[in-house]
């Protein structure tokens, strides 16, 4: 069984650019759904 | 084009290495510590923990469970659940725990509300926030409260500790005496059956991409925290841990998404300290999927937008006593997207220009190919996986694996 701090050093680095990149198109949607009023949570 | 470009690049590397590198420093030459045991002869003090939750049932008795275990005395402790709503068994399943347990029914109204109303209940002097999901570990609540010794420190952060993460501080926190002692507990038999369980499922998780990431960027998070606690006050909360002089709450707005922003931030604009502690440990389970974790980003980013407008202090120099501080953690990283689109643009107006924008222009497109290999490599993940584990954080913290 494989864990991340075994996998290839490109496989970890492309986890954290796609972190990266999830967690700034985040940061748009949140914009736009506070600019909203969009309901978020409960 | 020219200045579009540098002054995206600038933002981008100030917000993720300048302003760490910047704290490291501060924190270096003026280090403002925080107790970390009691002040001596002082008795505990009292604490109500509370804890809003919506259909809940299936979660709460283990973590009352776990509340109930910790290593506090029991009459200096109050346990209040609010129900916000909740169309499950929530109230039947907490009328078990008797005077235990404070259970209050509110209509639902939303987190927020319900945490003025358990508030409302609460007659200990500190406030213990925390989650129906996640576990304390048994000392929590005493390394939670310790700081407050020190009368200028309002609020305390606890340390949320991811499954993913779990046995790097298992290891650093020395816990091979307590592991022991619980695997002596448990005896030899039962340890070999828990270890595989506990392995078997840390792997699945493991094997989560957007967990891996998660997990990255939760420790350099938790580090920003710990430096800016060194130099005064984090900026907001760990929502599942965190505790608060009662005297220092302000009922949150029903639209509050981020109390556990909100509420440290008025206890710093009040004029007090919010520290971390790092041994006040709370457990969970980092995100399985892109798309919880896409969720729970929006759900973030939005409410650090929303308390711009619930507290505007904050973003007023010499008012709010960490100012440098939150503009450069909270509101830099809603700038950050825009500036990562800045500096796109200016890498592409420019490549002709001159090498280095033609490298800067390469270095995003590798980039941002890795990323989408990332994407590909959580597809491929989230496709292989068995389906949904148990909670990781309850057979970890079950197990003594990551208490330790």
């Amino acid at each position: 069984m494989r864990s991340p701090s075994r996998a290839p050093l490109v496989d970890r680095l492309a986890r954290v650019a796609f972190t990266f990149v999830i967690m700034n198109c985040s940061a748009v949607a949140g914009l736009v759904s506070a600019l909203m009023r969009r309901k978020v949570w409960r | 084009m020219r200045l579009v470009f540098w002054l995206s690049a600038l933002t981008v590397a100030y917000v993720y290495a300048g302003y760490p590198v910047l704290l490291a420093i501060w924190a270096r030459l003026r280090p403002r510590p925080a107790p970390r045991a009691a002040a001596a002869g002082g008795a505990l003090p009292t604490i109500s923990i509370v804890i809003a939750a919506r259909n809940e049932a299936a979660r709460l008795p283990a973590r009352i469970a776990n509340l109930l275990a910790l290593d506090y005395p029991a009459e200096r402790r109050q346990i209040i659940v609010v129900s916000d709503g909740s169309t499950d068994d929530t109230m039947a399943v907490l009328a078990r725990y008797g005077r235990q347990v404070d259970a209050v029914a509110v209509v639902a109204a939303g987190k927020a509300a319900a945490l003025n109303t358990g508030i409302a209940h609460a007659t200990g002097e500190i406030l213990i926030f925390a989650d129906a999901r996640q576990m304390f570990a048994p000392d929590a609540l005493k390394e939670l409260v310790a700081p407050f010794a020190d009368p200028a420190i309002g609020g305390v952060t606890g340390t949320l500790l991811l499954d993913c993460e779990a046995s790097e501080v298992a290891g650093r926190r020395a816990g091979t005496e307590r592991r022991r002692a619980a695997d002596d507990r448990r005896g030899r038999g039962d340890r070999g059956r828990d270890r595989r369980t506990v392995d078997r499922d840390r792997r699945r998780r493991l094997e989560s991409t957007i967990g891996d990431g998660v997990g990255l960027y939760w420790r350099y998070e938790k580090q920003l925290r710990r430096l800016e606690s060194a130099v005064g006050s984090t900026i907001g909360a760990t929502g599942a841990i965190y505790a608060l002089r009662r005297a220092l709450y302000r009922p949150l707005p029903a639209d509050t998404i981020l109390d556990d922003v909100l509420t440290p931030m008025r206890a710093v604009l009040a004029g007090y300290r919010v520290v971390v502690s790092e041994h006040a440990f709370a457990f969970d389970r980092a995100a399985v999927d892109s798309d919880a974790e896409r969720r729970r980003k929006v759900r973030t980013l939005a409410g650090n937008v929303l308390i711009l407008g619930q507290e505007p202090r904050l973003l007023v120099p010499f008012v709010n006593p960490v100012w440098l501080q939150y503009v450069s953690h909270k509101v830099a990283r809603l700038v950050v997207p825009y500036a990562l689109l800045g500096l796109f643009a200016g890498s592409v107006a420019l490549a002709s220009q001159h090498v280095s924008y033609t490298i800067a222009l390469l270095a995003q497109c590798a980039f941002y190919l890795l990323g989408g290999y990332g994407a590909w490599l959580d597809c491929r993940s989230a496709s292989a996986a068995p389906g949904p584990a148990a909670d990781a954080a309850q057979p970890l913290a079950a197990n003594g694996v990551v208490n330790a």
